[in-house]
């Protein structure tokens, strides 16, 4: 169901209502824009805090900052966002400090007579536009549900305000400090904020730096975004669906592949023939019968056994040679040792052997081969093998195909180890990845949680 | 990364279809050219490049 407080109800035009006063600290001249629901504003030329609710425009506190920070969209500049016309009444800073580190942020008060206030946060380039919600969060685990999402809990701090300018809807002081914690569930941000007066939630959504300054015009150069904020949309949500499929289809394809082209080789016996080798034929080379090899340009197997071996060896030097003149020429051992050490029994090597010659094409051909042998008398069969499929390349282009995952899979973790590296949770991230966006699946609903 | 998943896909495919269809081989060999059509009748005039590398 959706936040009623979120609906936008019919727009309407909002003309500018200025009231302009003095600051009692330095006279110098106030603009308040926020009309009877401004209660506090800041002078920017002494740091004075004037509160609107008396008469006598009483200075709540005053700022000693040193720096004057400039806001990045100058108060006053009114814009367009998510629809409706809103002016910058307000800017303030709130810092938090970690481990003994300050971690500043900006924040942009903006006013709608009609919509009310709503705020612009800026923290390292990354914008949310934000509002507060009356509705209650239930907790779950810890997170929070709310308007049908699961919010991940990110951290938990203890803000203070450093600086502030322009006019706010209660009375601001310096050095104001509220305890907050921060949901995520991306593009959303859930904030509560507590001080000891009261509890106040605000849903924010990420929203893109271009869209803010063409709808407020603003003509500074636009600050460089660091980081991942922690509500960013990662780039491969509601993505990642369609590229493991993606990446399954490529698996399917290159066992298609290799089906089609293991079906359709060959796979012939070209020639066979038994041997032996004496140690009197030492050094004597034969040649076989000629045999045709047919078809397209492939393999030729040569499949070598011998009786069995003792402890010996039977190296052949071959070479396939074609009768216009092209010899493939090639060395295999045949090898088998065994024995006992130590009480227990070895054995190494085989009795047959496989060798490959690639890309053979067509003609007719012979093996000449050259024995040799450790063993006085060996017997061998050989046998040549057209076209034989192979399952290696297969195996190869999986193992090649197995990058894809894993750099999907790291990439998405990177995303998210950034995200959660200035969270409560580093390090947590399988854990933490937030709920995928409602676009991952398509058919789903969009996202209930639009800020209006 | 869609780009890219396709390219890099297609690539290992097509590289796994021709090595398949062609019969590609890792094993070493070497080829000759010229061999002389008398070495039918004559088989000891051709020496093998692996004769004398290994179990000379």
């Amino acid at each position: 169901m959706a936040d009623p407080s979120l609906t936008a109800p019919p727009p309407a035009p909002a003309s500018p209502q200025v009231k302009t006063l003095r600051c009692s600290g330095c006279g110098n001249p106030l603009t308040v824009r926020g009309m009877e629901r401004t209660e506090s504003v800041a002078c920017e030329a002494c740091g004075s805090i004037i509160d609107l609710t008396d008469e006598n425009l009483r200075i709540l506190s005053t700022f000693q900052s040193k720096i004057k920070h400039k806001p990045l969209i100058p108060l006053g500049s009114r814009g367009k966002v998510r629809g409706d016309l809103f002016e910058v009444i307000g800017y303030l800073r709130r810092a938090v400090t970690v481990e003994g580190e300050d971690f500043e942020w900006s924040e942009y008060l903006l006013f709608n007579p009609y919509k009310g206030f709503r705020w612009l946060s800026e923290y390292n380039g990354h914008w949310n536009f934000i509002k507060t919600t009356p509705n209650i969060p239930k907790r779950k685990g810890d997170g929070v549900k709310y308007l049908d999402k699961t919010f991940l809990h990110f951290q938990s701090a203890e803000s203070r305000v450093t600086y502030v300018m322009g006019e706010f809807y209660w009375k601001v002081q310096a050095g104001e400090t509220c305890k907050f914690t921060d949901y995520i569930a991306p593009p959303l941000i859930l904030s509560k904020e507590q001080t000891a007066q009261e509890t106040d939630w605000s849903i924010g959504e990420y929203i893109e730096p271009e869209t803010l300054w063409s709808a407020f015009r603003v003509t500074s150069p636009m600050p460089a975004r660091i980081g991942v904020a922690p509500n960013q949309l990662s780039p491969y949500a509601g993505r990642t669906a369609s590229l493991w499929k993606l990446i399954g289809y490529l698996f399917l394809a290159a066992l298609f592949i290799h089906l089609v082209l293991f079906f359709f080789s060959q796979n012939k016996l070209v020639f066979e023939n038994r041997f032996t080798f004496q140690q009197k034929d030492k050094g004597k080379a034969i040649v076989t019968d000629i045999f045709e090899v047919s078809g397209n340009a492939s393999n030729v197997v040569i499949k070598s056994a011998v009786a069995p071996l003792d402890n010996s060896w039977l190296f052949l030097n071959m070479a396939l040679i074609s009768e216009d003149g092209r010899a493939y020429d090639f060395g295999r051992e045949i090898s088998y040792y065994h024995g006992t050490e130590d009480g227990s029994a070895w054995a190494e090597g085989s009795f047959s052997d496989e060798a490959t010659l690639p890309s053979i094409p067509s003609g007719r051909y012979y093996l000449r081969i050259e024995p040799e042998s450790s063993a006085p008398m060996v017997n061998y069969h050989i046998r040549v093998y057209r076209d034989v499929p192979r399952w290696s390349f297969f195996f190869l282009a999986l193992g090649a195909l197995c990058i894809l995952p894993i750099l999907l899979i790291w990439r998405v973790a990177r995303f998210e180890g950034k995200r959660w590296s200035e969270s409560d949770h580093p390090g947590t991230v399988w854990m933490r990845i937030p709920d995928s966006t409602p676009e991952e699946e398509e058919g789903k609903e969009k996202p209930k949680g639009k800020v209006s | 990364m869609k780009t890219f998943i396709i390219v890099y896909g297609a690539t290992v495919l097509l590289l796994m279809g021709i090595a398949e269809y062609r019969g590609w081989s890792l094993m070493s060999y070497e080829e000759q050219r010229g061999v002389p059509k008398t070495l039918r009748e004559n088989p000891g005039s051709y020496r093998s490049s692996y004769a004398r590398t290994l179990h000379k």
